[in-house]
């Protein structure tokens, strides 16, 4: 009866082990392909939430500014609404900061300052706070409002390309 | 020592000044802050003070006629080094307060420009020369 010597059973053992190997190694590398596409998608899919969430957000103060600009809006509605978007967007830019840190959570600060500052500011507004009528800004204050929409349209396109950069 | 403004003033805030509105920034100032922060002075505590929590939310001429007012009667160094404000919803306001309310109110108050009162207030505290002083500081001329 033939029997194996031990040098082709050590030759099978050996063969057997490089299978095994190729294939643990086939598998680890489909696994990490795997990983890292699902990085990407899933990172592709937070982007994309941050930016849908952005613009609504932002479409969202244009509304509500574009409102006291056409003499639609009472002061004390406005406040209310302006203050309930700042707080959204600080909890999405807390989000994108701590994902994508090299881009600042008061990236939008600057803007929400100088705009609600404006806005208090102007007589028009006050009047409509106290008396509960509607506001009718001055040409000039209509203005100053719209220009504040058109900072945020440039602050958030920029925005978004920074945030596909990361 | 804290104060909520929620709690302590009102859910709902205004504007500025009495004159346009109701729980203004100056009637905030005259009937909470100054008194409990006189109160916190004395007492050699630190006052921290709570702007989260309204109802409709808060905004800057409210904040910076009150801390403004604040920084005007007690000094900057007396505020910066006692008062510490919190807001977990707006902290934009945070830095508003420390880079303009802070300098320009502090401006003010060494150039003797006066804050503005729309109505009669009750004596309040400013500190003199290191002490606590109570009186009506800026008259109130209904024109």
């Amino acid at each position: 009866m033939d029997t194996w010597t031990a040098n082709e059973w050590l030759e099978l053992c050996n063969a057997a082990f490089t299978l095994l190997g190729i294939a643990v190694s086939a598998l680890v590398a489909y696994w990490i392909v795997i990983s890292i596409q699902k990085r990407i998608s899933d990172d592709q899919s937070l982007k994309t939430y941050l930016t849908e969430s952005l613009q609504l957000l932002k479409n969202n103060y244009h509304s509500c500014l574009m409102q006291l600009i056409n003499g639609k809006a009472h002061a004390k509605d406005v406040k209310r609404d302006l203050n309930a978007f700042d707080m959204r967007m600080r909890e999405i830019m807390k989000l994108t900061s701590t994902k994508y840190t090299s881009i600042d959570e008061k990236y939008f600060d600057s803007w929400k300052i100088g705009m609600r500052t404006d806005v208090e500011n102007m007589d028009e507004y006050s009047e409509s706070f106290k008396t509960g009528k509607l506001a009718k800004l001055t040409q000039e204050h209509q203005e100053i409002v719209a220009n504040r929409i058109g900072e945020l349209d440039k602050l958030t396109n920029q925005f978004i390309i920074k945030l596909f950069k990361q | 020592m804290k104060i909520s403004v929620a709690r302590d003033y009102s859910e709902y805030t205004g504007l500025r000044y009495c004159n346009i509105s109701q729980h203004s920034g100056e009637d905030f100032y005259h009937t909470v802050l100054n008194p409990k922060f006189a109160e916190a002075y004395e007492n050699g505590e630190d006052v921290e003070l709570i702007i989260d929590g309204t109802q409709d939310g808060i905004g800057p001429s409210f904040l910076d006629e009150s801390i403004g007012n604040l920084v005007y009667d007690f000094t900057l160094d007396v505020v910066a080094s006692r008062l510490k404000i919190i807001s977990n919803e707006l902290p934009q306001w945070l830095d508003m307060i420390k880079e303009e309310t802070y300098p320009t109110w502090e401006e003010r108050r060494k150039t003797m420009r006066e804050a503005k009162v729309t109505k009669s207030h009750a004596p309040w505290f400013r500190l003199v020369e290191g002490k606590l002083v109570k009186d009506e500081w800026i008259k109130f001329r209904d024109q």
